[in-house]
Parts: C-alpha cells; sequence; structure tokens
C-alpha cells in the first residue's frame, strides 16, 4: 500500500472505529426523528383538543344576528338564545360582569365583517373553542338551509384536486419534483456540519500533538494532507448514508400519499446530475476551507472563530433561500448564487425548483470546482510550510515570506 | 548495512530579515557519529528540518547520500526535540502506522513493535492508549518508531532530554547498538559526557555559523588546548593567570591565560605561592563543556577549519 494510502487508512479506520463516531452520527438522524415524531404527536393532540372543545362547547351562551342568516335551532343545539333585547352592550357588559359565559353578535354580513365574541376567559388554548363554536353556528345554520348534502359537504370543506401540469407535450414537475434534487442540498447541509469540526481536528492533530517532524520523514505534507481529506471524505460518506438510507425509505413510503396533491412527480437527470455535481464541489470547497483553518493554526482551540466563520461561509445562505428561489433574476439572488462559498447552496436550492438555467448550472458547476481546488491547493501550500510550526498561528506576512522564499 | 552520508554546503535560512543559519557548510561521513551542538536558537533545528526537506533552504545544498531528502527515499530515523505521538490511539496502531509509512508489511510493523515493546518493558502497554503512559514511557515508544526500520541514518535531537538515568542508558545502548549496525548517527545534545562518549566529530553553531568543527581532539587544541586540573584544598585565589572553569569538592579546572606558559608551569607557582595546598597538578586539553561556555556564555570563540 503506498504512504498516501496508509494514511487514509488510519485516519479513515481510527474515525469510524470509535463508538463516539457512531453515537455522533446516529444521534442527529434519532434527534429528527423524535422530534418531528413529538411534533406530529403535538399536533394531532393540539387539533383533537381544539375539535373537541368546540364540539363540546354546549356552553349557554347568547347572540345577536344582524345577518339573518342563524337559525335558531342550530344556535340552541350549542346553547345560544336570541338576546332578549337585542342589545349587544348590555350583553357585553353581562360578560364583563361574570354574569354570562358567552355572548356572539353575528354582523349583517359575515363573508366581510368578523362575528364578534365576548366571552369569559377560559385560558389560551381554550379561548378558541368559542371562535370555533361562533363559526360552526353560523355554518351549520347556513347548510341546513341548502337542501343538498353534497353541497352541504363542499361548503364546509373544500375540493382536493389532483394536479398534472404538462410541458411541451411532457408530464412537468410539480412540487415533489423538487425531493430528489434537493437531497444533495440536505447531504452538503449535514456534512458540513458534520465534517467542519473533523476536518480542522485531523489537520492540526499533527501540530497539536508535536508529530510533525517524526512523520514528515516517512510521508511528504501534501501526501499526509491529501490522505487526511480523502479519508475525512469516506468518513462523510458513511455518515451521509446513515441519513441517505432511511431518508429515500421515507421517501418512497410518503410519496404515494401525498403525490397526487402535489403535482407530477417527475426525475429530471439533468436537475439530479448538477444537484450531485454542486455537492461533489461543494464538499470539496468546504473541504478546502476547513483544512486551510486547521493549517492556520497551532491547535484546535485557536481553530474555533476560524471554524464558525467557515461554517458560517457555507449555511448562511439557508436564510435567502426561498427569496433567492422566489425571485432568481434579482440582483441579491446573482450575489448568493455566484458568491464562491454560497453557491453550492443556493445553486442547489434554485436548481430543485427550475429557477437555475443550463448555462447558470454549467457556471455555478465549473466555479464551485475551480474555488474548490484554488481552496485545496492554497491549503495543502499552507499545511506543507506551517506543519511544524508550533505553537503560532500562521500571519499574512508570513505567507507573504514564503512566497518571496520560493 | 552501511550508515548513509550528509553534506551541507552554503547552507543559508532566512527568517524575514535575519539570517538564522549563515552560509553553514559541513559533512559526515557513513557511519560517523556527528555531534551537532549549540545553545537555543543557534540554527541546529532548522538545519536538520532543512536538511530532511520539511522546510525549504533559503540558499545552498544540503544533501543525503548525494541527494536532497525526500520521504519516500526513507532510510531515516529521526527524533526531534519537539516529541508527540497520537495521544488517542493505542501505542501498537501508532507504532503499525509509522511502520507501514516507514515501508514495512503490516505483520512485520506489529512483529517489530511487538519485540521491541517487549524488550523495553512495555509489552503490557500495547494496546493501551498513549496518553495513558507517562512521558517517559512514551519517549521509549517514540525511539522505538526512530529507530523501527534499521535506519542508517538517525538523527536524534535532545535523545536523553527528561529521562531517569536507567532509560538513558538504556537509550544509548539502543544507539550504541545502530552504531554497531555501520548506521551514521547525528546526535543533538547539551549533555557534553554524551559527545566524547558517542561522537566521532563534532560541529559547534552559533547564531547560525559553526564556531568550531572536526574532531573532539581538534577542537580542544583550537581553543587553546589545555587546562588545568588541580588537587587542592582550599580556595583558588584569584589571578590573570588562569580564569576558574570549574571547582567541585577537591577538584578545579583552571583555564590558563595567554600570558601563562604551556606547561602551566607559573600557574601551579601562583597557586603555591598563594598558600593553596596542592596534592596534584595535571595539564589535559580543556573540556567541551568548558569550550561550551566559551563559545556561548562569553563571546570569545573560535574558527576552526575543517
Amino acid at each position: 500500500m503506498s504512504r498516501l494510502g496508509t494514511v487514509v487508512r488510519f485516519e479513515f479506520v481510527r474515525a469510524v472505529k470509535k463508538p463516539a463516531f457512531w453515537i455522533g452520527t446516529l444521534a442527529l438522524p434519532v434527534v429528527i426523528v423524535v422530534v418531528s415524531l413529538l411534533v406530529g404527536i403535538g399536533q394531532a393532540a393540539g387539533a383533537d383538543s381544539v375539535t373537541s372543545s368546540s364540539s363540546a362547547a354546549k356552553t349557554p351562551f347568547r347572540y345577536v344576528d344582524h345577518s339573518g342568516l342563524v337559525s335558531e335551532s342550530v344556535a340552541a343545539e350549542w346553547g345560544g338564545k336570541p338576546s332578549a333585547d337585542g342589545d349587544p352592550t348590555a350583553e357585553r357588559a353581562a360578560v364583563r360582569d361574570g354574569r354570562l359565559d358567552l355572548f356572539i353578535e353575528f354582523p349583517a354580513a359575515p363573508s366581510r365583517d368578523a362575528i364578534r365574541v365576548d366571552a369569559a376567559d377560559r385560558g389560551l388554548f381554550e379561548n378558541g373553542g368559542y371562535s370555533s363554536l361562533a363559526s360552526r353556528v353560523l355554518e351549520q345554520s347556513v347548510a341546513e338551509s341548502v337542501d343538498d348534502p353534497e353541497a352541504v359537504h363542499l361548503l364546509r370543506e373544500p375540493a382536493s384536486t389532483d394536479l398534472t401540469t404538462y410541458e411541451d407535450g411532457r408530464v412537468a414537475p410539480g412540487w415533489l419534483s423538487i425531493v430528489p434534487p434537493l437531497l444533495p442540498a440536505a447531504a452538503f447541509f449535514g456534512l458540513v456540519l458534520l465534517l467542519a469540526a473533523r476536518m480542522v481536528t485531523v489537520v492540526v492533530e499533527e501540530k497539536e500533538n508535536r508529530i510533525s517532524e517524526m512523520i514528515l520523514t516517512t510521508v511528504t505534507a501534501g501526501d499526509l494532507i491529501r490522505g487526511k481529506v480523502i479519508a475525512m471524505l469516506l468518513v462523510g460518506l458513511v455518515q451521509v448514508g446513515v441519513f441517505v438510507v432511511p431518508g429515500l425509505a421515507a421517501l418512497l413510503v410518503a410519496l404515494p400519499l401525498v403525490a397526487a396533491r402535489l403535482g407530477g412527480f417527475v426525475v429530471d437527470p439533468w436537475r439530479i446530475v448538477v444537484s450531485v455535481l454542486l455537492l461533489v464541489g461543494g464538499v470539496l470547497l468546504a473541504s478546502g476551507l476547513f483544512v486551510a483553518v486547521g493549517a492556520a493554526v497551532p491547535s484546535i482551540k485557536d481553530a474555533s472563530t476560524l471554524q464558525s466563520a467557515a461554517v458560517f461561509a457555507l449555511i448562511i445562505p439557508l436564510y435567502a433561500v426561498f427569496f433567492v428561489m422566489t425571485t432568481p433574476s434579482s440582483p441579491v439572488a446573482a450575489f448568493f448564487t455566484y458568491f464562491p462559498t454560497f453557491t453550492p447552496i443556493t445553486a442547489m436550492a434554485r436548481n430543485a425548483v427550475g429557477a437555475l438555467s443550463v448555462t447558470e448550472s454549467v457556471v455555478c458547476i465549473v466555479e464551485v470546482f475551480v474555488v474548490a481546488g484554488l481552496l485545496l491547493w492554497f491549503a495543502e501550500y499552507l499545511f506543507r510550510h506551517s506543519v511544524a510550526q508550533y505553537g503560532s498561528k500562521v500571519t499574512l506576512r508570513q505567507i507573504a515570506s514564503w512566497r518571496r522564499r520560493r | 548495512m552501511g550508515g548513509a552520508s550528509i553534506s551541507v554546503q552554503d547552507f543559508v535560512m532566512r527568517f524575514g530579515d535575519r539570517d538564522v543559519v549563515d552560509r553553514l557548510s559541513f559533512d559526515v561521513a557513513p557511519g560517523e557519529t556527528f555531534g551537532l551542538l549549540g545553545s537555543n536558537g543557534s540554527g541546529k533545528t532548522t538545519t536538520i528540518r532543512a536538511l530532511l526537506g520539511i522546510s525549504a533552504p533559503t540558499s545552498g545544498s544540503l544533501t543525503i547520500d548525494g541527494r536532497p531528502y525526500r520521504p519516500a527515499t526513507g532510510g531515516i530515523g529521526y527524533l526531534p526535540e519537539e516529541r508527540g505521538l497520537y495521544r488517542k490511539e493505542s501505542v501498537i496502531d501508532v507504532m503499525t502506522y509509522f511502520g507501514r509509512l516507514r515501508g514495512l508489511g503490516r505483520a512485520e510493523a506489529v512483529a517489530w513493535s511487538t519485540e521491541y515493546l517487549d524488550r523495553v518493558g512495555l509489552a503490557d502497554r500495547a494496546k493501551l492508549r498513549v496518553d495513558k503512559l507517562s512521558g517517559g514511557q512514551q519517549q521509549k515508544v517514540q525511539l522505538g518508531i526512530t529507530i523501527m526500520d534499521r535506519p542508517r541514518l538517525l538523527i536524534l535531537d535532545e535523545p536523553t532530554k527528561g529521562l531517569d538515568p536507567v532509560n538513558r542508558r538504556l537509550l544509548l545502548d539502543l544507539v550504541d547498538e545502530r552504531k554497531a549496525d555501520g548506521a551514521t548517527v547525528v546526535l543533538v545534545t547539551h549533555h557534553m559526557d554524551e559527545v566524547e562518549r558517542l561522537c566521532d566529530r563534532i560541529l559547534l553553531l552559533k547564531d547560525g555559523r559553526a564556531a568550531a568543527y572536526g574532531t573532539i581532539p581538534d577542537v580542544q587544541d583550537a581553543f587553546g588546548g589545555a587546562v588545568a586540573r588541580v588537587t587542592l584544598t582550599g580556595s583558588v585565589p584569584p589571578s590573570p593567570l588562569y580564569r576558574v572553569a570549574r571547582h567541585e569538592g577537591h577538584v578545579a579546572d583552571l583555564v590558563p591565560s595567554a600570558q601563562a606558559a604551556a606547561d602551566g608551569s607559573d600557574v601551579l607557582a601562583t597557586l603555591v605561592g598563594a598558600g593553596v595546598h596542592v596534592t596534584g597538578f595535571e595539564m589535559r586539553r580543556i573540556p567541551l563543556d568548558e569550550i561550551f561556555v566559551q563559545v556561548y556564555g562569553h563571546d570569545a570563540g573560535a574558527e576552526v577549519a575543517a
């Protein structure tokens, strides 16, 4: 095995054989699944709570109906009685004084004006039931006047649609079609978070532990750093596999359930290729950044500020991604698309929604690979010159002096 | 297997505006044990790093066996002054890794490491993490890595620093073995007794220049050549004829000044005349540590031609 291969093997094996690696790798998807389940369960419970509170709220109430739409029998089913004297002000005073739990004033035009509800406070969550009750009374009263169950159903619930659009005689991609090209963007995000610390740590390790001189008599600095980068990318592949496999499984399960509502599901090979190339280039670019950070500092402690800056430089476009996707021709979108460290995420997001032209795709891919190449070259240059520099950061002045010495 | 040769010609290393090493030239012959001496910051480590290709020289030529050193060439064992290992890996894994990088097969590297650890009393520590070892134990592992593939050239920078006498003896024995095997040894140390015991020739570096270079007797002769070792009772009176280099118990080393007679007779006469009870008097070559003091403790130095 070559020295490069020996370095790759050593770095890869020692990374993946540690229990901490698997705990860290598995923790994120497990946390995501657990949080999603909790949120789902919570939402379901919340919906049930609203439903139950509104249906069980046969709260005695009085009402004034200016619209003439409210049926007294329907209102009575919910515990309502028309106001005796029809004076909203007096009824509200009764609510305020605690003599009445609920008073509803239906406006003359409920489609335009809000129904006014005054009620005794039951807490933030329970108070929602009052509004539900008022809406339900009006809705059921209107439905009662329509003598057609289908019409009533449609009034209560909008009809579902099964959307298929066509482009050039073929089914056009719907919302669901953005998922496959977005997967590389998700992988990139995960890799950046997972690789950052690991990459910086392995690069700075020889300096921090004062091993550089010993090891550099057996392997060149170039082979050493290349071996480390390759090993960490392989480690990243393992981590992505841990994410992607359950992700794809979930996608395959969920796809048939939501496909009809979200339009045609079309796998566009071009978009997939563009996303994958941007992912590969982006990961190389990120690696170059992290290696440069590791090469510039004497210890992992000194790396934290630069490391955070590098991570932010890569993931900040997430904050602007919706804007960029919806207004791809704006100058801001152009800036985010072509600023080198922003390109991977921005271009992948635009590509996923079909807002990245062929020309733009090619330009972005070329840019990402060129910048990644330059960064990796610079990182290796830094590493080669600073690997035996213990205890101090690399300064710009030093870099200039290295260049002069050449 | 013969040792490697070293040639350094007109080596200059400039950091910023300062020449850390200035037109340094020396050679080391195959199989020779060579002492590279100097105070902190005199340019020793810079020279070794440039020789091993770790840093590029500003100018000059540094070769091993006639060629600039490249890791692919192999055959070098370097124990740097700044020492460390992969602290969170096991001893055997670290040794095997270095063995693989040195071109050994996996099984060969494991076998060699196991045998070495057994010899230095660390067999039961093989699977422990390096950071669970004491400093001395870690140094043994580092030395093992350095001599792992029977290198033709061994460069040891302060090899005994921090070692207790037992481990120091063990280390020097291991170096002796490599010497007996024909390896060239470059020793960087501040321990002059080690230099006198092991080295054939020495180079004293001062401010990046050769302050002395040659065999130990040559260097001693070049630095005035002699010191008077006196066995006496009482204190040594001051005199312009000599300087007290060392006075421990009843033994004093006196360095005669330029105006003193070469045979030391006037030094002896001065002592006796001052009432000192002298029971022994011998002129001998100036010890290396006295030369060291002269070169680094004072500005007086001597250029000794190769």
